[in-house]
């Protein structure tokens, strides 16, 4: 019934196989839900500093990746006194199984949290059947 | 015991002694934002010049009705909620990375700040306070006078 399966895989695994970032900035792993209905798998990811303009959903050989681009604060003016924080990117991805219908993926961008809805393929979804009494 | 002093390389003298002592001011530096609140929930970055303190803490996901800021002398409290996912029936969670909960954290700013002036705006998961400088506590230069 798992219709998603997030990749594991040690650091220096993950950098042989993804391409590096030509953006000087740190990138993080977001955080993230992952639940599923009887229709839909739901994906939440918190990505603070992220727009929508500044944020991919990709899906290419099975595999969903997210990737966000956090601004820097302008500190021009400012002396920094005490660093919680770097703004960064956010790039994480996870391997789908079949069971996904594409077409109907939607993802939206709220208060630096990203939602994706992958809606499970029609003949995946639990059926009840009737029965009838004859 | 007496520990060997020993000179590297470079011909610079190494302390085993200085050593230690860089350490333990590293951890004790590392645990010392967390003296007054236990949490490091929101990240904070704290700017600040001679008229003001700029404070911006990361706060995905949160509604900013959920956000109280209060603020007294130096002391900016941060206090806030962040709701868990409304669930339906039949939801089976596979991750559960992304934390909920209330949370509340104090930050000590370098001055007094004028509390009816500080503006606080919310843009993507992120909130960012101006704490313009409390007037009484500006800097004043006096004039040293000859006889």
């Amino acid at each position: 019934m798992t219709a998603i399966n997030t990749q594991t895989k040690s650091a220096s695994e993950k950098d042989a196989r993804a391409p590096e970032q030509t953006r000087n900035v740190p990138s993080y792993t977001p955080a993230v839900d992952i639940y599923e209905t009887d229709t839909d798998v739901f994906v939440a990811a918190d990505m603070p500093g992220v727009d929508d303009k500044h944020v991919e959903v990709n899906l290419e050989n099975n595999v969903l990746t997210l990737t966000g681009h956090s601004t820097p604060d302008t500190a021009e003016g400012y002396t920094l006194l005490r660093r919680g924080y770097v703004a960064g990117d956010y790039i994480r991805s996870f391997n789908l199984s079949e069971d996904v219908d594409r077409e109907g993926i939607k993802a939206q961008m709220k208060n630096g949290v990203l939602r994706i809805r992958l809606p499970k393929a029609k003949e995946k979804q639990p059926r009840r059947i009737t029965v009838e009494s004859a | 015991m007496v520990l060997p002093i020993m000179i590297n390389r470079a011909g610079i003298t190494w302390d085993p002694w200085d050593e230690m002592g860089q350490l333990q001011q590293a951890v004790n530096q590392l645990f010392s934002d967390y003296t007054c609140t236990p949490s490091d929930f929101p990240s904070v970055n704290v700017m600040a010049n001679d008229n003001e303190s700029v404070v911006t803490a990361e706060v995905p996901g949160i509604d900013p009705k959920d956000v109280s800021l209060t603020v007294s002398g130096n002391t900016l409290a941060i206090e806030g909620e962040r709701k868990p996912e409304t669930a339906q029936a039949g939801t089976v969670y596979h991750r559960q990375e992304r934390g909920f909960g209330k949370f509340s954290r104090a930050i000590r700013l370098p001055y007094e700040v004028e509390s009816n002036a500080v503006k606080a705006t919310f843009s993507h998961g992120v909130l960012r306070i101006a704490l313009p400088r409390k007037e009484s506590s500006k800097p004043r230069r006096i004039e040293v006078q000859a006889e």
